[in-house]
């Protein structure tokens, strides 16, 4: 839970590019996959009738599984969020089920934004690398981000900012 | 003895629904205000109720007797 100081206002919420889940989920694709085919190929096998209903119990089963497992992992992709506000930038990254790690970093503080589009791929999709650089010489790093020069250039503008209200 | 499948898979379904509910929960409370991705949530309940209740069903349905049967006596007979 993200709790806002008076007059802190969010500009953006940056959830990683949609490769990133969809690149989970061809293992779930793969999972389910297996199965279809077992079903297609089901015929072929010498099973009698009265067993039917014990396969398809333990094929249910096996979809429960897949579809937590599919929700895991969407979930682990999806509460990984940086947030820009009026004041500063909050990066959340969820490990896991249930671990979570939240730092924040004061925009008077940010140094200097470096962004790297890292190949062929992310420049068709339009993802890249965000690095910020504070004066505690900490820097923070937040990978497969979309349309990361609009990032860019919000953080920037509110570096500016803080810094000319100085 | 047949009883025994019947509690696997009731175990098997309050671990799991313990595990979703938990897991919803973390979501809902750590997700964004107004965050437009929580429809996601709907299908992956409604579909995990169905697969549950559609597994629980065909739980009455197997031949537990038989296949109980068979693998204790694969398990009592010596192989050479």
């Amino acid at each position: 839970m993200i709790t806002l100081h008076a007059d802190e206002r969010v500009l953006c919420a940056v959830h990683r590019h949609w490769i990133v889940v969809a690149q989970k989920m061809t293992m779930v694709v793969f999972l389910l996959l297996g199965a279809l085919i077992f079903f297609l190929l089901l015929p072929s096998f010498s099973i009698g009738p009265s067993l039917l209903p014990f396969i398809f119990y333990l094929f249910l089963i096996y979809l429960l599984i897949v579809l937590l497992v599919a929700f895991v992992l969407w979930m682990d992709y999806y509460l990984d969020v940086w947030i820009v506000t009026t004041e500063r930038v909050i990066d959340v990254e969820q490990i896991g089920m249930f671990r979570r790690e939240a730092s924040e970093f004061p925009l008077s503080n940010i140094q200097d934004v470096t962004v790297e589009i890292p190949g062929f791929i992310a420049t068709l999709l339009h993802y890249g690398t965000i690095r910020i650089q504070t004066a505690g010489n900490q820097s923070f790093v937040a990978h497969e981000i979309p349309d990361v020069d609009r990032v860019k250039n919000i953080i920037l503008e509110e570096a500016r900012k803080h810094r000319t209200l100085k | 003895m047949i009883a025994l499948p019947f509690l696997f898979h009731f175990v098997f379904l309050s671990v799991y629904a313990l595990l979703v509910f938990a897991l919803l929960w973390h979501y809902r409370r750590y997700s964004l205000l107004h965050d437009p991705a929580r429809f996601v949530i709907g299908p992956f309940l409604f579909f995990s109720v169905i697969f549950a209740l559609g597994a629980s069903a065909l739980l009455f349905y197997a031949p537990w007797d038989a296949l109980v049967s068979g693998a204790l006596l694969q398990l009592s007979v010596p192989s050479y």
